[in-house]
């Protein structure tokens, strides 16, 4: 690949992620919903620490263990107006900075993205840092692309905080 | 461990082992228990979930006495294997020894006290510390010491140094836990009449039970009472806190149709008919399992049996709560890390019989459910979040809870049910009666048998 279309790739990226940014700020699930391919697998692993540090399996528990089926039940739970959790909302501010684009022969994207989410909710506050790994899917339309597969790998082993609403 | 000369008699009937009524003379800590619990425990006061003293009481008299759930035997495969985990705010290692043997010691070096193992399990012949890499080996004696002869001559004798051992660990269905009261009954009586409706969740299909891997950690500013009286028998909460839950259609409305069931040591278990999580949203092949369990169950125990398939929610006193529901199994344990706060370690477990595919979904129904992003789970943080802040100012702390619901309608189960269900239950499912029970069995521990002058 020629660094122009490298570039164009990157941009490309970046501006997916500049729009899913402002979904996930927004918690504008529904819409967020639709950057994802049906067959979407969205992983956050528990980690274990185990002598040769941090292990995580895809066969072990998840934080975030969904299907496309899965993700729209939760956030038909978050549109509910008796989810306490986020009664009142929490404010959301994601960074994320892509470190890495590979191209598949396959026509498939892998994109690897550092991850900050700081959140303030009524009666706490919390951050998360952590490792996207994301496979995007080329749009038919030729515009952007689809999420196909997202795994994150959080920093903190155990989650600092009750209640953990937020979609990384 | 009650001393009956003191404590009044249960004014119940005989049939119905509820714990003694709480003697209001007794001291519990610096307090007198009549002005902390009713002798009923139908009110329990705020500062029973905020007073230091009472927190630093219940390490003594319940974390350090109580059998306390430790691991799963399958996570713990061969000789070697170990898992750290803390009892109450001790921290231990659970390891099986070079003859299989499990064995619990404090994780903490007897030479100046620092974390011998670090990690949350792997397999191993030792544990070096590492300030002075004293190093103990899985039987917990004290197996090297670096420079032994130059250092300290013939003063050190190693046979007096190993590490410290908890005298009694044992395990039901797969479940080991551990005491360290020398004077403990046997895992089996401290269970009691629980293992009846333990063995229903743990021994329902040939071949048994089996954890998914990983364990689910997650911290949340709450006594840890809170959370184990609610798994004990809160169901009234429902509707109003997971109402987000009802109306996407994760499960139905709750109705009033069910047990709350207590077997006395402050265990108990409730259900709805048909299991908790019943709903039309996101199905799974489980509801398949659970009738052919339910069937089974039938046949061997006519058909009131039915009701006990899932068996429901429930708390082994003091701090591990399970839920065996309409879509999964898990359960947890609440530990306590300060008078305000735990931390919540939570498992899945399936049958080893189940298929892989099933396995899998059950998993994601689990996490999605009451994982720590579970969208049942979520807002009961929030909520017992609440709880605790509201009772640190010099007002909150003052007053009592109320747990009256449901009071004078429990009788034997096996009155409701039939043989050969234990216990004693209420004729609704909206009832504090296992609250009531908890806290009876709470102020038993607490309770010093000399009487407050």
């Amino acid at each position: 690949m020629t660094d122009v279309m490298n570039t164009q790739l990157w941009t490309a990226v970046e501006n997916f992620y500049r729009r899913e940014t402002l979904l996930l700020q927004d918690r504008r699930y529904r819409e967020w919903l639709e950057l994802m391919d049906g067959s979407i697998s969205y992983r956050v692993p528990v980690t274990t620490s185990s002598l040769n540090g941090l292990e995580s399996s895809e066969d072990e528990l998840g934080y975030y263990d969904e299907d496309f089926e899965l993700l729209k039940a939760r956030v038909a739970k978050l549109e509910s107006k008796q989810s306490w959790v986020e009664q009142p909302p929490s404010r959301l501010r994601y960074f994320i900075q892509v470190v890495d684009v590979t191209h598949q022969d396959d026509g498939l994207i892998i994109a690897r993205s550092n991850l900050l989410l700081l959140q303030y909710r009524w009666n706490m506050e919390q951050q998360f840092s952590g490792g996207r790994t994301d496979l995007l899917m080329p749009r038919e339309d030729g515009g952007s692309f689809l999420l196909r597969n997202r795994r994150v790998v959080l920093d903190r082993q155990a989650l600092g905080n009750q209640g953990l609403s937020v979609f990384f | 461990m009650n001393d009956s000369n003191i404590l009044s008699p249960s004014s119940d009937t005989d049939a119905t082992p509820l714990p003694p009524l709480i003697p209001a003379d007794a001291a519990m800590g610096e307090y007198r228990a009549g002005d902390l619990l009713a002798p009923d425990g139908s009110s329990v006061d705020r500062r029973v979930f905020v007073d230091e003293g009472l927190y630093r009481l219940e390490q003594e008299r319940i974390f350090a006495k109580c059998w306390l759930y430790l691991g799963h035997e399958s996570a713990l495969p061969e000789n070697g294997s170990f898992l750290t985990m803390t009892m109450g705010e001790d921290p231990v290692i659970l390891v099986r020894d070079k003859t299989g043997r499990l064995r619990v010691y404090l994780n903490s070096c007897t030479h100046r006290g620092a974390r011998v193992c670090r990690v949350d399990s792997g397999v191993t012949t030792s544990f070096k510390c590492p300030y002075h890499a004293w190093t103990f080996n899985t039987e917990g004696q004290l197996a090297s010491v670096p420079r032994l002869g130059p250092v300290y001559g013939d003063k050190l004798d190693r046979s007096l140094h190993g590490l410290r051992e908890a005298p009694h660990v044992d395990s039901f269905g797969g479940m080991i836990f551990a005491s360290w009261d020398p004077q403990a009954p046997t895992l089996r009586e401290y269970l009691g009449d629980m293992a009846f409706y333990l063995d229903l969740m743990l021994d329902r299909m040939e071949g048994g039970t089996e954890l998914i891997g990983g364990v689910h950690r997650w911290t949340i500013n709450v006594n840890w009472k809170i959370p184990s009286e609610n798994f004990a028998g809160d169901h009234y909460h429902v509707s109003s806190t997971h109402g987000a839950g009802v109306e996407m259609g994760y499960r139905s409305r709750l109705s009033n149709d069910g047990y709350c069931i207590q077997t006395g040591n402050g265990h108990s278990i409730g259900s709805e008919r048909g299991g908790a999580q019943q709903g039309t949203a996101v199905k799974t092949d489980y509801d398949a399992f659970i009738a052919q369990m339910r069937s089974e169950l039938v046949d061997r125990y006519g058909e009131s049996a039915s009701a006990f398939v899932p068996i429901g929610v429930g708390t082994i006193f003091p701090n591990m709560s399970f839920l065996d529901s309409a879509r999964f199994r898990s359960f947890r344990v609440w530990h306590p890390r300060g008078v305000d706060k735990i931390e919540v370690h939570s498992w899945c477990l399936v049958d080893k019989a189940m298929p892989a595919e099933l396995k899998a979904a059950v998993r994601k129904q689990y996490s999605l459910a009451f994982g720590p992003g579970g969208i049942f789970e979520q807002d009961d943080g929030d909520v017992w979040q609440s709880v605790q802040d509201n009772l640190r100012g010099h007002i909150g702390r003052q007053g009592r809870f109320n747990y009256q619901m449901g009071l004078g309608r429990e009788a034997p189960t096996s009155s409701r049910y039939g043989p050969p269900f234990p216990g004693s239950t209420s004729d609704i499912l909206m009832t504090e009666a296992n609250q009531r029970a908890f806290y009876r069995h709470y102020a038993s521990l607490m309770a010093d048998p000399r009487c407050k002058p």
